[in-house]
């Protein structure tokens, strides 16, 4: 039989069938000691229950996720994917203009190529186009956001589509001139005159020779020509090119791809604000490291293309003008002689100087072989 | 049976949520109480997928609560095994600063702490489950897989040990 000590915490805790509850009271009701037992576990209890720690409790959303009717995840990305697509759409609608280069005029065609052909053209030359002046990016965006709207024939006389070339035009000139420097310093000054700049200078005053200098000149588009003309009544002409490389379409690219790429970071953004996975967020944050240096890299080349574009570039050569005939000096034969036996004699011992250096570095290679030859020779010879 | 537990059973997904919506505090803090809060999460999440993955061998015979924390009493031994974790069960007890007096009618925590460290496991698991998360004789005794009986004269034997410890604390 058990003693009731050890049914005493059952009792306590209403474990205890009714019959042994029964005698242990009876046992209670007798025994001091059993029941100061009783009231120390009292204390016990509620000593264990008071000093229990207040646990808090984590966020059980991880948890509870994973029960969730799970969706793939190209449906949890659908919607952001309906949005890229959608710019991306967009972007590839626009109007692109279809390019002619008429060879007899010079002038350039444009076509809008989405648009009914023929709908809408306009008819540049490139040195006059108006929308250079001011720099003609920000402009040449707002052209090209209004392309879907040109597309309708209803509204495409309303509002046609007035596409500005995109010109990086190079001169070079070579002139003869009295006076080098004073030549360049005017070269300068008519540069600067409409607007325009150096970006680099030099000139070599010549050492008994004649004296030259070279500049680079950078002009507003539309004052290339008239500037030209101006720098050619400097001196004589000996060269005179001049070359137009059109950006328009390259530039069109890039800033489709930027607009494409800029979506695209959107997407990302939001797709980072909706991921709740470490691993997830780390993956899509080097997405937006890597679209983002793709912008800054597109944006800076966009940057330098359009000042390109902006300023005409002309690089101008200057040479003095002959004054004197600077007569020949006589001929030192016997001079020219004797440098040359010099320099003959030079030669010779430079290449048996060289052999000597060979046969040096090769000495352990064919000195064993000619010493082992020479000892077999006079070994012969002794017998 | 549960009717969650029967659709979680036949792989209803929303069911297994809806049970982890409504047991994840208890679980979670059974398992911060043994493990301590930093695998307490780790214990939890393993708990609730194992029962996803055992739902079919939940038979309704113990409340789904019980059930719970069986899972969560073996995850609780194998990630503390694991990670090197000491069971001794330190994180059941608080840790807030004690007042010099402490309060009448109470032991002092310290001395409690202390004497509770001296119990053996089995007696320590027995007395967190009945006295900390209130689990019945029969409950613990499904939790920990052993008979009542068994859960009965440990829990005694660990409050007659409790009580030897205590007194000599006070009397040495």
């Amino acid at each position: 039989m058990k003693s009731f000590r050890d049914d005493l915490k059952a009792y306590l805790d209403g474990e205890l069938p009714e019959a042994r509850r029964a005698e242990l009271e009876v046992a209670l009701a007798n025994d001091a000691s059993l029941r100061e037992e009783k009231e120390f576990y009292e204390m016990l209890n509620r000593s264990l229950r008071s000093h229990a720690a207040e646990v808090t409790t984590g966020d059980p959303a991880a948890v509870i996720n994973q029960f969730r009717p799970h969706r793939p995840w190209w449906v949890r990305l659908a919607p952001f994917g309906a949005v890229a697509a959608l710019v991306l759409v967009a972007v590839l609608m626009r109007p692109l203009p279809a390019r002619e280069m008429d060879v007899a005029t010079g002038s350039i065609q444009y076509t809008e190529s989405a648009g009914v052909p023929g709908e809408a053209q306009v008819q540049n030359q490139p040195a006059e186009a108006p929308a250079l002046r001011g720099g003609g990016g920000g402009e040449f965006d707002n052209q090209r956001s209004q392309g879907l709207a040109a597309k309708t024939p209803a509204n495409s006389e309303a509002i046609a589509p007035t596409l500005t070339p995109q010109l990086i035009r190079t001169g070079h000139l070579s002139l003869v001139v009295t006076n080098v420097e004073d030549s360049l310093n005017k070269a300068i000054k008519i540069a600067e005159a409409v607007g325009g700049f150096s970006t680099t200078s030099s000139a070599n005053a010549g050492q008994g020779e004649l004296g030259t200098a070279s500049a680079t000149l950078r002009v507003p588009v539309k004052q290339f020509s008239p500037t030209l003309d101006k720098l050619k009544a400097l001196g004589k002409v000996t060269n005179d090119t001049t070359s137009t490389e059109d950006v328009t379409a390259p530039i069109a690219d890039m800033d489709a791809r930027l607009r494409v790429l800029k979506a695209e970071r959107e997407s990302y953004i939001q797709m980072l604000r909706a991921a709740n996975k470490v691993g997830e967020m780390l993956s899509i944050r080097e997405q937006i490291s890597n679209v983002t240096e793709e912008i800054e890299s597109l944006t800076a080349q966009l940057k330098v293309m359009r000042s390109q574009a902006s300023y005409s570039t002309i690089n101008i050569d200057l040479t003095q003008k002959r004054q004197i005939d600077v007569p020949e000096p006589p001929k030192d034969w016997v001079g020219e002689q004797w440098t040359n036996a010099v320099n003959g004699l030079r030669d010779v011992g430079r290449a048996l100087g060289g052999a000597a250096i060979v046969a040096f570095v090769y000495s352990p290679i064919w000195l064993p072989v000619v010493i082992l030859g020479a000892w077999f020779w006079r070994r012969s010879l002794r017998k | 049976m549960d009717e969650r537990a029967q659709r979680a059973a036949q792989g209803d997904r929303e069911a297994m949520a809806q049970i982890a919506i409504e047991h994840y505090s208890d679980v979670n803090r059974f398992c911060a109480r043994r493990v301590g809060p930093q695998v307490a999460e780790d214990a939890t999440q393993e708990t609730f997928l194992t029962a996803w993955n055992q739902m079919k061998r939940f038979e309704g015979r113990s409340a789904l609560r019980t059930w719970l924390f069986g899972i969560a009493h073996n995850v609780c031994r194998n990630l503390a095994r694991q990670r090197r974790v000491d069971l001794t069960f330190d994180s059941a007890w608080s840790h807030e600063p004690q007042t010099s007096h402490p309060e009448p009618g109470l032991v002092n925590r310290e001395a409690l702490r202390r004497a509770m460290g001296k119990l053996s496991p089995e007696h320590r698991e027995v007395v967190i489950l009945h006295e900390l998360e209130e689990l019945t004789y029969e409950e613990a005794a499904q939790v920990l897989g052993i008979p009542v009986g068994t859960v009965k004269s440990r829990l005694s034997t660990a409050f007659q040990n409790l009580r030897a410890a205590l007194q000599t604390e006070a009397h040495p």
